[in-house]
């Protein structure tokens, strides 16, 4: 399929997968799904496109916004920021861009370039730069296989523009993370720009499609009280990644604090009766999960915490005293289990410890 | 402790009287539309049956009226709303996400301005307290006195919000105003969400306080009032009638506590028939099942923690139309008794197909003997449809469960029900809520900052303080369990300052 058309009736599948790749972070999905719900009444459907069929000469941005994910729940979208930045960058570049894609498919960031399309007029690209969320705006596939972020142009709702241009990622991603700061946590950014033969080499190809799929999945699976687990299995399969559920328990501490632009903090869950215990510590998304004190899942692998009986997720930011979970950890795209990628999306790069274990040897 | 339960329903006002673990008296008394004489008529009844009760300590009212109100859309006042947040969140209007009928019902003026704060505790922008001025005199102008107002991060800092309302009660002094910060969250567009449903339904709020008050003290109890909260615990009058959205949930609460109490099941799917609308939930360990994801009250999403019960709209008072047949979605409520054809009126409900197919006896049977057979087999089978439509949506898993039937129109629902293992009906079923109200625990709470201590000293702290207050509110000091906590760290403050809100519950003395 070379593309198709985003309709109204879609729009909780799509969001209800991008959510559940998003390992806790990623950003909520529900302000989104409103914009977007009105734009599609008001301005028509949205177009997306496989990265085979984007033109030879199709320039592509990626878009989203950066920050703390509980911030978002706070200063809701605005629209002008996004504008502003697309229409910055092709400024900056001397050219138009010709379509757009998802920094992240994980959380609201993955609804984002729909949104963005509908204001623009421009079709949205299948595919994304993370196959799920990360903290950080240069742990994405394109800066791994070597792209460039410059030139970064980061904007926010009270109509700041700033273009960043420096040779290294990691620079700019602390700029823009510098910036997010100032501006209360968040902001948003259009960065590396790429070529069609770009995106095909280097992006997490047909997520968007793959978070409708999860999402139409799971709902067809709650109709008709299916076991949701293997229905999610079966979804995930059809992308080649496996799924397993590490834990069912009771949300017994969950501490978080919002600092640098980030939100940090641990989960700590137990059995119900009191058997194990699993901690899941996230910087923004879930990073690490111990059983008993042993790392079980870890980064680029997605954690999810997922409500114990509709399988609903829950947000790092959301997690709260009492909760029935279960912790769920999907197989991350093969691009970021590469050596090169897990240089910069493993455990170590958090600063964990632990070595990477895909969930496969774990389950 | 010797406690009186009150459930005010839409069509019916339920007392029970409980000393200890046992029922002693109850009673159930139509509903009156001035609420006060209903409840009177059940307190003079209930003391009728049992004069023990006149020395009942408490009187814990539970009542459906607030979130029956919204789903009715009936008695909601119209709301201002003034949000401070710009240049933030400018797309996502207030109310974006309710149905556009309760929209409609309730959205008076809908202002935007300056203000709201950073998560860092600095402005978004300065107020401007000109345009919140001239705000304030447009909400006057349109005859609007209820206003919600809400605000970037105002759990955080709450000064905006406070500011603001100074500025509307100088230029409006008999508003009534909620804020944001004091049903707070984090989480702008739902924490707004509950704070304008609140807004839409303060002065019912303030009327019906006062009724409860005032039938207490006709009836020359000296007990102290109660009502129960969504929780399951119970609180005091006066913060009911501030809050009434706290008392959303309370109904199917009340009735599934009372369902495992009288049955003595403590896993099971609960349907309470009441008279406007079925609740269907879930018990575990002798509770509801609280839901993990956003709440929705009449289709307006909250952040409140709630028993997960679906609502329809199927009660002993759902009218009936005929050609084509369809029921409800609106009940005769409390006028059942004088509308209701097997009680000399000519509206026709549920209650009189039930009496005209012999499933209850009320009424005069003879005013329904002529009920066409057809349309009364076809309104019980549309019923038995919803219930089992609405019962599998409240399962998670596929295989049959025990179904407590409780509530006075449950003699809708069949002995046998698709996914059903076994129908459990019990005594006194059809005053569960009340005795739900009456059994409530109770419960302390702690929110303030704290400064200059760990997190987990905080904590710590916030909790003991929490039980404190529950004991001397009545609890058992062995029954308390923590059944909340949250903590905000506030950065923008010197001294590893946290705001931390623990709330514990437990048995009544």
């Amino acid at each position: 399929m070379a593309s198709w058309t985003l309709t109204a009736d879609e729009i909780d599948d799509l969001a209800d997968g991008c959510t559940l790749l998003g390992s806790g972070g990623g950003g909520d999905t529900h302000c989104f799904r409103m914009v977007l719900r009105e734009l599609l009444a008001s301005r028509g459907p949205v177009r997306i496109i496989d990265a085979d069929a984007l033109a030879p000469d199709t320039t592509v941005a990626n878009l989203g916004f950066v920050g703390a994910p509980i911030v978002m729940t706070e200063k809701l979208l605005c629209e002008n920021e996004i504008v502003i930045a697309v229409e910055a960058m092709e400024r900056r570049l001397g050219r138009s861009i010709g379509a757009i894609m998802a920094a992240e498919i994980g959380g609201g960031n993955g609804l984002v370039p729909l949104i963005a399309a509908s204001l623009l007029d421009l079709p949205v690209v299948d595919a994304d730069g993370m196959g799920r969320a990360f903290p950080l705006s240069d742990q994405i596939t394109y800066s791994i296989y070597g792209h460039s972020a410059a030139p970064t142009v980061v904007t926010t709702e009270k109509g700041d523009i700033v273009c960043i241009e420096s040779p290294n990622n990691r620079r700019i991603e602390q700029m823009v993370r510098a910036l997010s700061v100032v501006n209360g946590n968040t902001c948003f950014t259009a960065d590396y720009v790429l070529s069609a033969s770009d995106v095909r080499s280097c992006a997490v190809l047909e997520s968007v499609s793959l978070a409708r799929h999860i999402g139409g999945a799971l709902r067809a699976a709650r109709a008709t009280h299916s076991e949701l687990v293997p229905a999610l299995a079966n979804a995930l399969k059809s992308a080649g990644l496996a799924v397993a559920c590490l834990f069912d328990g009771k949300v017994m501490d969950s501490r978080h604090e919002t600092r640098g632009g980030f939100g940090f903090g641990r989960v700590t869950l137990s059995s119900l009766p009191p058997a194990a215990e699993m901690t899941v510590d996230f910087q923004n998304e879930y990073l690490v999960a111990r059983r008993n004190g042993i790392a079980v899942a870890t980064t680029p692998d997605i954690i999810s915490l997922v409500d114990s009986e509709t399988l609903r997720n829950i947000g790092s930011e959301s997690v709260r005293y009492g909760q029935r979970i279960k912790v769920l950890a999907i197989e991350a795209p093969q691009l970021l289990r590469s050596p090169a990628a897990l240089k910069v999306i493993g455990p170590s790069a958090f600063g964990f410890d632990v070595e990477y274990r895909p969930i496969s040897a774990c389950a | 402790m010797k406690r009186i339960g009150i459930d005010v329903g839409g069509t019916n006002t339920d007392a029970a009287f409980v000393d200890g673990d046992r029922v002693m008296a109850s009673v159930k008394t139509p509903t009156t539309a001035d609420v006060t004489s209903g409840v009177k008529k059940a307190l003079a009844r209930l003391l009728g049956e049992s004069s023990a009760a006149r020395a009942a300590q408490a009187v814990i009212v539970g009542t459906t009226h607030f979130v029956n109100a919204v789903i009715e859309r009936k008695q909601l006042e119209r709301v201002a709303v003034i949000r401070l947040c710009l240049p933030a969140s400018a797309s996502v209007q207030p109310l974006i996400d309710w149905p556009a009928e309760l929209r409609d019902a309730v959205r008076g003026q809908v202002a935007l301005l300056p203000g709201g704060h950073e998560i860092d505790g600095r402005e978004i922008a300065p107020l401007d307290e000109s345009a919140i001025y001239a705000t304030a005199r447009r909400i006057a102008d349109a005859g609007i006195s209820s206003v919600a107002i809400s605000s970037v991060f105002s759990p955080l800092r709450a000064d905006h919000e406070e500011r603001t309302a100074s500025i509307v009660r100088s230029v409006l002094p008999q508003a009534r105003l909620t804020l944001s910060k004091d049903l707070g969250r984090i989480g702008l567009l739902e924490r707004e969400n509950v704070t304008i449903l609140n807004s839409a339904l303060s002065s019912l709020a303030q009327r019906t306080t006062a009724a409860f008050r005032s039938a207490i003290a006709d009836s020359g109890l000296g007990a102290q009032l109660y009502l129960t909260q969504n929780d399951g615990t119970v609180m005091s009058a006066e913060m009911a009638e501030q809050f009434p959205v706290l008392c959303f949930a309370s109904g199917p609460t009340n009735s599934m506590r009372g369902a495992a109490f009288l049955s003595g099941i403590d896993e099971a799917a609960v349907v309470d028939v009441g008279g406007t609308t079925t609740d269907i939930g879930i018990l575990k360990n002798g509770f509801p099942r609280e839901t993990n994801t956003v709440i929705e009250i009449g289709g307006v999403r909250t952040l409140f923690r709630m028993p997960d019960v679906i609502s329809i709209a199927l009660g002993g008072g759902t009218r009936i139309r005929t050609a084509p047949l369809r029921l409800g979605p609106d009940s005769l409520g409390f006028t059942l008794v004088e509308h209701g054809r097997v009680f000399g009126g000519n509206d026709l409900c549920t209650t009189d197909v039930a009496v005209a197919r012999g499933l209850v006896a009320l009424g005069d049977p003879k005013r329904v003997a002529g009920l066409d057979d057809q349309l009364v087999l076809g309104v019980l089978d549309e019923a038995r449809r919803r219930l089992e439509d609405g019962i599998d949506r409240m399962k998670t898993q596929a295989g049959d469960i025990r179904l407590i039937a409780v509530g006075g129109g449950s003699f809708l629902v069949p002995k046998m029900v698709k996914g059903v293992s076994e129908v459990v009906f019990v005594p006194h079923h059809e005053v569960a809520n009340a005795i739900g109200a009456a059994i409530a625990q109770i419960s302390g709470e702690v929110d303030q900052v704290f400064s200059d201590l760990s997190r987990e000293e905080a904590i710590a702290q916030a909790t003991a303080l929490a039980q404190a207050r529950a004991e001397k509110a009545g609890a058992v000091p062995d029954s308390l369990s923590v059944v909340d906590v949250e903590e905000l760290p506030l950065t923008y403050m010197p001294g590893n300052c946290r705001r931390v809100r623990v709330r514990v519950a437990g048995k009544l003395a």
